[in-house]
C-alpha cells in the first residue's frame, strides 16, 4: 500500500472522503490486494472496538465512594452548609419516554430543574414552608375559582390565606425547629385535602390526556409518594429533626405542584 | 428502574445512587481503564462517581442520563490526564511500546486480548481511539477536549488502528 492510499483508508472507513476521492480509493482497492487486506483488517479493528463491553472493577468501589460522599457531607455540615441532598426538583423522566422538561419545548408541561444553591438550614426550612404556603394559597385560589371550594362569607379559607404567613420568610427562619415542625403538622391536614381534591379533578379529566402523559404523571407521582412515605416514617423515628420536616415539606410541595400543573393542563384540554 | 433511581438520586437518595452506580460502573470503569490504564482505573472511577453525585442536580433530564454521565466521566478523565501528563509524556511515542503489542495467540478471550492491546497503544493514539471508535465522539469533539486539531485527532486515530491491525494478525 502506498503512503497516499494509506493516508486515505481511515477517512474512507469513517465516510469523510469526498465523492471523487472515494471513487478513486474504491477503484484502487479493487485492483490492489494489499490495500484490500488492510481495509478489511481496519474494518475488523473498528468492529472489535464497537463490540467491546464494559467490565466491572475487580473490587467493589461503592464503599469507598459512599465514604467519600458522606465525608464531604459531614464537612459541609461542619461549615454550616446543607448536604447535597433534596435541593432540586425531581428529574421527571420515565423509561422510554421523553422527559417532561423535553416535552415543555413542545408546549406540554413546563418543568424546570433549578441548579443547587448553597443556603443554610434555617433558610431552607423557611423556603420550604413559604413555598407550601404559597402553593396552598394558589391551589385554594384556583379551586375556589373553579368552584371546587365554595366561596362566600361562610366559606372556609385556607390557613395560608386566612393567616398569610406569620411574617416574612426571615421570621419563619427565626422559628425554632420545633415550631416549624408544629406549623408543618398544622398545615398537613389542609394539604392532604387539597391533594385529594386535585387528584379527583385530574381523574375526572383523565380522558383528555394522552396515555403516555398519564403514565409519566403517574410514575412521577409514585416516586414522590414513596419519598413522602419515607419522610413520614423517618419523622416517626426522629420527630424533632428539622431536616426531615423540611424534606417532607418539599416533597408535599412537589406533589402539589405536579398535581396542580397536571390538573390545569387536563382542564385546559378538556 | 433506572429512570426512577436517577430521579431519586437527584434528590439525595444515596441508596438510589448506589443502584445508578452499579448499573453504570462497568462501562465507566472500562472507559477510565482504556483512557488512563489499569493502575489509575479504580481511583479515577471513584472520582467520577463522587463528581456525578456532586453534579447530579445539574442534570436536567434533557438528554439521556447515560450520555450526560459519560460526558462528565470523560471530563474527569481528561482532567486527571492533565495531572498525569508529565509522567505519561515520557512513555508516549516510545517505539518499543508498539512492538509490545503482540499478535493474538489464540481465539480465546479475544475481547480481553484486544483490551490489552488498546492499553499498550501510545497515549495520544489510545485516547483518540477510545473516544472515537469506542465512545463515538467526533474528531471536532475530540479536538476540543484534547486541545488538538481535528487533523491531529484523525492522524492519531489512523495510527492507533494501524497498530491494532498488527494485533489482529
Amino acid at each position: 500500500m502506498s503512503e497516499h492510499w494509506n493516508d486515505l483508508i481511515s477517512d474512507y472507513l469513517d465516510g469523510v472522503l469526498a465523492t471523487a476521492e472515494r471513487g478513486a480509493f474504491e477503484a484502487h482497492v479493487a485492483i490492489c490486494g494489499a490495500c484490500a487486506r488492510d481495509l478489511a483488517a481496519l474494518r475488523e479493528v473498528i468492529a472489535r472496538a464497537r463490540a467491546l463491553e464494559g467490565r466491572a472493577p475487580d473490587s467493589d468501589l461503592w464503599p469507598s465512594i459512599r465514604s467519600r460522599i458522606e465525608a464531604a457531607d459531614r464537612a459541609r455540615a461542619a461549615r454550616g452548609e446543607p448536604a447535597l441532598a433534596a435541593q432540586g426538583e425531581p428529574v421527571l423522566v420515565a423509561r422510554g419516554e421523553p422527559s417532561l422538561a423535553a416535552r415543555a419545548g413542545r408546549g406540554a408541561f413546563r418543568f424546570a430543574l433549578p441548579r443547587r444553591v448553597q443556603i443554610t438550614m434555617p433558610q431552607t426550612i423557611a423556603a420550604g414552608l413559604a413555598l407550601i404556603l404559597l402553593s396552598g394559597g394558589a391551589v385554594w385560589w384556583a379551586m375556589r375559582g373553579a368552584g371546587i371550594i365554595p366561596s362566600g362569607p361562610g366559606a372556609a379559607a385556607p390557613v395560608s390565606a386566612a393567616r398569610p404567613a406569620a411574617g416574612s420568610a426571615a421570621s419563619l427562619a427565626a422559628l425554632p425547629a420545633v415550631d416549624a415542625g408544629a406549623r408543618l403538622a398544622a398545615y398537613e391536614a389542609h394539604y392532604d385535602q387539597a391533594i385529594a381534591d386535585l387528584e379527583r379533578t385530574l381523574e375526572q379529566h383523565r380522558s383528555t390526556l394522552d396515555t403516555s402523559t398519564v403514565r409519566v404523571v403517574e410514575q412521577n407521582l409514585a416516586i414522590i409518594d414513596r419519598a413522602i412515605l419515607q419522610a413520614r416514617r423517618a419523622l416517626e423515628a426522629d420527630p424533632a429533626s428539622p431536616y426531615l420536616h423540611e424534606h417532607l415539606a418539599l416533597e408535599m410541595k412537589l406533589k402539589l405542584n405536579l398535581l396542580r400543573r397536571a390538573a390545569a393542563f387536563s382542564g385546559a384540554r378538556g | 428502574m433506572s429512570a426512577e433511581d436517577v430521579s431519586l438520586a437527584v434528590r439525595g437518595d444515596l441508596r438510589a445512587f448506589e443502584r445508578v452506580y452499579r448499573e453504570h460502573v462497568p462501562r465507566i470503569h472500562a472507559l477510565v481503564r482504556r483512557m488512563l490504564g489499569s493502575d489509575e482505573a479504580a481511583e479515577v472511577t471513584q472520582d467520577v462517581f463522587v463528581r456525578v453525585w456532586e453534579k447530579l442536580a445539574t442534570f436536567r433530564g434533557e438528554s439521556a442520563f447515560g450520555t450526560w454521565l459519560y460526558r462528565l466521566a470523560i471530563n474527569v478523565v481528561l482532567t486527571r490526564r492533565g495531572q498525569l501528563g508529565r509522567r505519561r509524556a515520557r512513555m508516549d511515542d516510545d517505539p518499543a511500546r508498539f512492538e509490545r503489542i503482540e499478535a493474538r495467540a489464540s481465539q480465546r478471550d479475544l475481547s480481553i486480548d484486544f483490551e490489552s492491546a488498546i492499553e499498550q497503544l501510545p497515549e495520544g493514539a489510545r485516547q483518540v481511539f477510545v473516544l472515537h471508535d469506542i465512545e463515538g465522539l467526533t474528531h471536532d469533539e475530540i479536538g476540543a477536549r484534547l486541545e488538538v486539531t481535528s487533523g491531529t485527532s484523525k492522524a492519531q486515530l489512523h495510527r492507533a488502528r494501524m497498530i491494532l491491525r498488527r494485533h489482529l494478525g
